[in-house]
């Protein structure tokens, strides 16, 4: 009884005609007893590590749950530790270092991410060989050389950067 | 569910946890970022002076223009 009041209170105070919301949702929670607001007012049940509450027990009460949640009303002290576990599992799907458990997604992250960016490289030579123009002639070593010389005799960046490496008395570098 | 295994561990900071959490974080950052900014200086900066005040100690402009406009570098002259 008490759980059917809690289902209206939170339906009103959701403010959405019960024929609006997913017949879905509540034919999927089916029997299992409706708790809390959850985490965003659904009757839903997600493991979250940041909100600990779903919505809905994770199981239907059985009659062998049913006596120990009358247990549950007194002292935890006296519940056995085969008890609790029935009781957690009742409520919950897995414990938090099961669902917190690494999964080694992403050994398949970076796998495919290199097979991709492996291919790029392979897209960038087909480019190279069948789409682009051959470079201009002032590419060639010859031309360089001179452009280089110039730079030198310009004394570009004479301070930190080009010209300062350069010996100019005995024309090598330093 | 007390085992004897397990030992209990020492009591959290309950209080207050953010304003402390806040000011270590701080303290690192201005430290960090202060001796950052002195090793920029001394390692970056200092040399960077010390270079340029001992190029232009014996630069000779026009030596140096002369130098470029026999060699044709010049359209104008």
């Amino acid at each position: 009884m008490a759980n059917l009041l809690l289902r209206r209170a939170l339906l009103d105070a959701v403010r959405v005609p019960i024929g609006a919301r997913a017949s879905s949702e509540l034919a999927k929670v089916g029997n299992r007893e409706w708790v809390g607001y959850g985490f965003n007012g659904q009757p839903n049940y997600v493991d979250r590590p940041d909100f600990p509450l779903p919505a809905v027990r994770f199981r239907a009460d059985t009659p062998d749950i049913k006596v120990l949640r009358e247990k549950e009303k007194g002292d935890w002290r006296k519940l056995t530790l085969e008890e609790k576990k029935a009781l957690y599992r009742a409520s919950f799907c897995q414990t938090f270092a099961e669902f917190q458990a690494p999964t080694g997604e992403w050994k398949g992250a970076v796998g495919w991410a290199l097979c991709i960016a492996s291919l790029s490289v392979w897209i960038y030579m087909a480019m190279k060989l069948f789409v682009y123009s051959p470079l201009p002639a002032s590419f060639d070593d010859e031309h360089q050389k001179a452009q280089l010389k110039r730079m030198l005799d310009l004394k570009v960046n004479p301070v930190d950067g080009l010209s300062s490496k350069w010996d100019y008395e005995n024309n090598r570098w330093k | 569910m007390a085992d004897s295994a397990v030992s209990t561990i020492a009591k959290p900071q309950m209080r207050g946890l953010l304003h402390n959490v806040i000011k270590r974080n701080l303290i690192v950052a201005i430290a960090l970022s202060a001796a950052c900014g002195f090793s920029y200086k001394l390692l970056v900066g200092n040399v960077r002076k010390r270079n340029y005040a001992e190029f232009y100690r014996t630069y000779d402009a026009e030596k140096e223009f002369e130098e470029m406009r026999s060699k044709g570098l010049f359209q104008s002259c």
